[in-house]
């Protein structure tokens, strides 16, 4: 098995594993907030708004 | 969410993004500071009266509920402010990029930690890059203008849902996790 092989088969296994236990788009993980360490979060989310003026 | 937790995530995630809107605006918008204690204080409030009305209230785990939570707080108390006859969508909107950004940047945070204390490495990687909108193609208007616009009417008529906004943010984190799954398939796959 080559290494592409070797990933896929990972990535899948993982993929059909996250699917099973309906963590695909979950987390179960008891995970309080204040546990949590914010991370920086930048973006250009806005820019869609540029040249957009009175468009309400 | 502790007052100690709130003020984390108002430096780290909020602050630069009041500072990158200010940079694009000219300096058009500034941060009344005396009202982001007033945001900690409508958070707690609201999460009281509406997580504790939940039948079952796993709070820790709803990052979802918290950050529409968060969104709500903002959009009621306003920080930021803005001349009155602005045109510029970046400056009138100000109030509601900030919610929608912070709510996500909260998301991510937890999710990342999530995936993180799961090891599943590939979650992890995808939602430390960005998140992914779903395509509008014209003559639709961008996805995130249909958000933007619609958190504006909700604070104008004052009919902001959390439980719908709470909705929305879990959406987005889904469809950013399927669609980066699957552009890594199409990538391995070549």
């Amino acid at each position: 098995m080559d290494k592409k092989d070797e990933k896929i088969d990972l990535l899948e296994s993982k993929i059909n594993k996250a699917q099973i236990q309906n963590h695909i788009s979950y987390c179960n993980s008891a995970i309080s907030i204040d546990d949590t360490d914010p991370i920086s979060f930048n973006n250009d989310y806005e820019d869609c708004l540029i040249g957009k003026r009175n468009f309400f | 969410m502790e007052k100690e937790t709130f003020f984390k995530y108002w430096d780290v995630i909020f602050l630069p993004k009041i500072a990158d809107i200010n940079k694009k605006t000219y300096n058009a918008v500034y941060l009344q500071y005396e009202k982001v204690e007033l945001i900690w204080q409508e958070f707690a409030k609201l999460n009281h009266s509406v997580l504790k009305k939940i039948e079952n209230p796993i709070e820790h785990k709803d990052r979802h509920k918290i950050a529409a939570v968060l969104a709500g707080a903002l959009l009621k108390t306003e920080p930021l402010f803005y001349p009155k006859d602005a045109e510029d969508p970046l400056v009138f909107l100000a109030n509601e990029i900030l919610a929608f950004h912070g709510s996500l940047g909260l998301v991510r945070s937890m999710r990342i930690k999530c995936a993180h204390e799961e090891k599943d490495s590939i979650v992890e990687t995808i939602l430390k890059k960005n998140f992914l909108f779903p395509p509008c193609p014209p003559p639709h208007e961008d996805y995130l203008l249909h958000i933007y616009k619609s958190l504006h009417y909700s604070k104008i008529n004052d009919s902001f849902d959390i439980f719908l906004f709470a909705h929305i943010l879990f959406l987005i984190e889904s469809y950013t996790i399927l669609q980066a799954k699957s552009q890594i398939m199409e990538k391995i796959h070549g």
